[in-house]
């Protein structure tokens, strides 16, 4: 039986595909590329669970552009021929998973839900239709495959797999240099990992009038997220705090959105709240449908209540 | 041949491909969660929201760079309301492919198609595709096509800049903007937030009708059925249903304090707020 | 016959309905706050639907035939008769009636800056105490050194109070023939306006007061030859009444969709009340009196395009005027009737201005009265047939 190989440009990433490599009861051998000593990431990754690490380390590979980085992938996936390979769904992840598919003539399937075995292949549900409905999917023989982040736990657990050194590699020429990079502008808020989020979206009639959210979240200890337009069109709120398709995929354990209608785009980034609460005028907004609590009036009036009983009641 | 003193060598002008996906309106779908079931009866169609965008960059860097654009979509018959949409926007021609042993295939099969079709269509500098379509959003065609036709994939453009054989491209990642450059030809696929793409006009729509739009299928393409389409692929769709949710959807109405409180409570009660 | 639209039909549609849905969460706020709309324009000119059915010659017309605009007009409708109503006081009683009557001088002069939006036009006929009779109009004009000088007041004119050209009709002073039209700007000195309020229904759409106090016009602003301008009124209100019709039937295609999304969800006894034969009934007669209607204003629209093809054949103007009367009598009826079963589907939740049916029902209420009420149609439609000789107020 092969086992499985994984890959992610995040090592935090790359711990999660490991659980699901273990969970499908398979060996996992983890990729490690970059262009120096790759010792700190293979570290990181010797978990329980791990057989075997495989380091490439090569000048092309500085900026894991997708060209030199599929070539590696590859080298390292006909030495182990696995039955399976799985990458995170970033969009790193999204860009080299189809591509080395085509190289290899296997499957492909990306943001696999729930990913099982067959009997000779690999099954998946995605969401599709703009999240009207799930397409079961499966592969017939070896598949690629990109996984949602946080669907599983980080693997953990130190552990000393082989680690193999690929000194060989021979990446195809390629045309495609970086000029530059900038970070996406971070405020100190870290959504991603918040367990109470308070989100804005396109209810509130100017930037002034968050200070009300603001107020909510600070009796919640919770952190201020956003919809697409709040951010991106208007600018209202940087850019790491967009939940959202484009922006960050959550997963706290309350997530109130406010003023937001609930675009596909917006349901995607936060389906995975443990609990869901809605607040807007447009009783048939898409949001009342993803909720578990909502209240259908005007979040000026809804808010500034909202938050003194919540006061009260926490005794803050 | 020979220049005339004086004059500039006459450049050829950028030849651009785009391609795109007609699909289903996915907002407009009825869904009949009873019975776990999605009626596509009298579904609208369209052209997928995001190769849109990638159309309307098309038509940006002609309208800046001078040029040509073939459009090209795989799909049914029927996506030539699409196709004359595309041309409308401002493609000056179009490539429809149609053919039932495509039909059903997996993406990796769509973007073989594709790879076959510009090989046909012969030079090119440019192919734009968008990140993923608005019906299964895969995302795989763009890369899968790069590689099928050996080209450098620049993806997830959120700005395209060509100076003579210089293409720049602004990348939006997931952790802020990366800024590549390569020589064309070379893919690149579009991110929404690229363009608003435009309306075409009333004008614009009779004359894309009088804009050469020529049917191609496997034989045209000399593809051979069995290699592509439903008996190639190597995902399938298995079934389609309604996702259930899980959720609650309890709804206070009233005045905003009764409200406000009965929703205080229930957040009390479920321990999500301490 | 053929029913099948072009694909150049559905694309134009396809646009209209993007920009539909452009408008429809704007709308939705307008209308219970009770305030204008003031994001039609814009919304609609980026879709380059403000000089549809106006000639390519000018500026940004589309050259669309009347069908088509037809067409595009029952689409809009479906967002509420407030928004097909700017569409008709600007482009099918504003635009067409300058098109078809004005100079070279003044269509080089204004289309262009009508159709890209720089412009909004109205048509100013009805008066405080003149309605159906357009013979008992007070406005009057007279002459001095090739300068116009109008007084009077006009009622109930749709963008009355943003219209940035209007289309004025006056007789000389002291005569009841003779009657002359006018494009007046609403800087024009002499010229004032403002919105009415506490109207039943179209809150978010204007409806203007225009005062004319010893308004100057230029003489070039006069609009189709002297003494014409009941011909230029009546021509006018053909346009007019056919965008009525297909707004009405855009009206009962939304109570409809309503009604049946209601019908599908709410619970009663049990069941899905769409599974209640008396509320299917409801859904029956909204769908075969929509139907109807459609048919006769696609009718309508296509003796309008042929008339307008050969416009000096006075029967096939004659056929089409009243098919079209027979058309706007038709849908505006069928809207109103609609909106009042899909409210019913509704029941209480019906009952409330967040739903659909009962802006419908308030705003369309409007369309059996303005261009020509239900009275003035039936009659129009009766003296077809039994002879101009049996005309009632000759």
């Amino acid at each position: 039986m092969a086992g499985v190989l994984v890959y992610s440009d995040s090592s935090d990433s790359a711990l999660e595909l490991v659980t699901l490599g273990s969970k499908l009861g398979r060996e996992v051998s983890v990729v490690v590329l970059g262009s120096e000593d790759l010792s700190d990431q293979t570290k990181k990754v010797s978990v329980n669970g791990v057989s075997t690490v495989y380091q490439i380390s090569s000048d092309a590979l500085s900026n894991l552009l997708a060209g030199p980085t599929v070539d590696a992938l590859e080298s390292v996936y006909s030495r182990v021929s696995p039955d399976y390979m799985f990458f995170s769904s970033t969009k790193k992840g999204k860009e080299l998973a189809p591509r080395l598919a085509a190289r290899l003539k296997i499957g492909c399937i990306t943001d696999a839900m729930k990913p099982e075995l067959n009997e000779n292949g690999i099954t998946a549900e995605r969401l599709v239709l703009g999240g009207n409905a799930i397409a079961t999917v499966a592969s017939r023989g070896p598949a690629v495959a990109t996984i949602p982040l946080r669907a599983f736990e980080r693997a953990s657990g130190n552990a000393s797999p082989n680690v193999i050194k690929i000194e060989d590699f021979q990446p195809r020429p390629t045309r495609t240099i970086v000029l530059g990079r900038k970070e996406k502008q971070k405020g100190q808020v870290n959504i991603k990992d918040a367990e109470i989020i308070v989100s804005a979206g396109r209810g509130f009639k100017k930037k002034e009038d968050l200070a009300i959210l603001e107020e909510l979240a600070k009796v919640l200890n919770a952190v201020v997220g956003a919809s697409r337009p709040l951010t991106s069109d208007l600018g209202w709120l940087p850019e790491d705090r967009q939940v959202g398709l484009s922006g960050t995929t959550v997963k706290p354990k309350l997530y109130i959105a406010v003023g937001i209608s609930g675009q596909i785009q917006h349901l995607t980034g936060m389906r995975e709240s443990k609990l869901v609460v809605a607040i807007n005028t447009d009783k048939n907004a898409p949001i009342f449908q993803e909720c578990d609590y909502g209240i259908v009036g005007d979040l000026y009036a809804i808010i500034p209540e909202l938050t003194k009983d919540l006061k009260l009641q926490l005794g803050r | 041949m020979t220049q005339q003193p004086g004059t500039k060598e006459k450049k050829n002008p950028l030849e651009i491909i785009v391609c795109f996906k007609h699909v289903i309106d996915e907002t407009e779908l009825r869904i009949d969660r009873a019975n776990n079931k999605i009626n596509f009866e009298g579904a609208k169609t369209k052209i997928s929201d995001d190769d849109k965008n990638a159309i309307e960059e098309a038509v940006r860097i002609k309208e800046k760079n001078g040029g040509i654009i073939t459009v090209v979509c795989v799909g049914p018959a029927d996506a030539k309301k699409s196709t004359k949409e595309a041309l409308a926007m401002g493609c000056d021609r179009a490539r429809l492919i149609v053919d039932p042993s495509f039909q059903d295939g997996d993406a990796l099969s769509t973007a073989y198609i594709l790879s076959q079709v510009v090989k046909k269509i012969g030079k090119f500098d440019l192919i734009l595709t968008s990140t993923g379509t608005t019906d299964s959003y895969t995302g795989i065609v763009g890369p899968a096509l790069a590689e099928y036709l050996d080209l450098p994939q620049l993806t997830y453009a959120s700005k395209i800049t060509i100076s003579g054989n210089k293409l720049t491209v602004d990348r939006a990642l997931d952790d802020g903007i990366e800024t590549v450059e390569c020589e064309i030809p070379a893919l690149v696929t579009v991110s929404r937030e690229i363009n608003q793409p435009r309306f075409p006009t009333l004008i614009q729509i009779m004359s894309a009708g009088k804009k050469e739009l020529l049917e191609w299928n496997a034989q045209t393409l000399g593809i051979n059925p069995s290699v592509v389409g439903k008996a190639d692929s190597k995902v399938e769709v298995k079934s389609l249903s309604v996702p259930k949710s899980a959720r609650k959807k309890v709804i206070f109405e009233g005045k905003p304090e009764d409200a406000a409180k009965q929703l205080a409570e229930a957040l009390l009660k479920e321990g999500a707020v301490k | 016959m053929n029913f099948d639209l072009s694909d150049e039909q559905k694309l134009i549609l396809e646009v209209t309905d993007e920009a539909c849905k452009k408008i429809r969460p704007v709308e939705n706020r307008c209308y219970l706050e009770r305030r204008f709309n003031d994001q039609v324009l814009p919304v609609f000119k980026e879709a380059h639907l403000l000089g549809l059915p106006i000639s390519r010659k000018y500026g940004e017309g589309q050259g669309a035939d009347a069908l088509t605009y037809a067409l595009v007009l029952e689409r809009v409708g479906r967002e509420g008769t407030g928004i097909r109503t700017f569409f008709s006081g600007h482009v099918s009683l504003g635009q067409l009636t300058l098109q078809k009557w004005g100079s070279e001088e003044q269509k080089q002069r204004y289309l262009p800056r009508t159709t890209n939006g720089e412009m909004v036009m109205a048509f100013g006929l009805t008066e405080p105490t003149a309605g159906s009779d357009p013979s008992a109009m007070k406005s009057s004009f007279v002459e001095r050194n090739g300068i116009y000088y109008l007084d009077g007041q006009k009622a109930w004119i749709s963008n009355g109070s943003i219209a940035d050209l209007i289309v004025v009709f006056a007789y000389p002073k002291g005569k009841s023939e003779g009657m002359c039209a006018f494009l007046v700007e609403r800087n024009f000195e002499g010229f004032s306006s403002e919105p009415i309020k506490n109207k039943l229904g179209l809150p978010s759409s204007d409806t203007g007061l225009l005062y004319f106090s010893n308004c100057r016009i230029p003489k070039e602003n006069l609009l189709g030859p002297v003494g014409k301008g009941l011909s230029v009124a009546y021509s006018a209100l053909m346009s007019g009444r056919l965008s009525v019709a297909a707004g009405c039937v855009g009206v009962a295609q939304d109570c409809l969709d309503e009604a049946l999304v209601y019908a599908r969800e709410r619970v009663q006894h049990k069941k899905k009340i769409g599974k209640h034969q008396l509320v299917q009934r409801e859904i029956a007669k909204i769908s075969i009196d929509l139907e109807a209607s459609r048919m006769l204003t696609y009718k309508a629209a296509v003796m309008k395009v042929k008339s307008d093809e050969s416009p000096e054949n006075q029967d096939l103007r004659s056929e089409a005027d009243w098919s079209i009367a027979e058309a706007k009598y038709h849908a505006a009826n069928v809207s109103f009737r609609a909106a009042d079963r899909a409210l019913q589907v509704f029941g209480a939740n019906g009952f409330s201005f967040e739903n659909r049916p009962a802006r419908h029902l308030v705003d369309t209420r409007a369309c059996r009265i303005y261009e020509g009420t239900d009275q003035i149609l039936e009659q129009k439609i009766a003296i077809k047939l039994l002879g101009a000789e049996f005309e009632s107020y000759s």
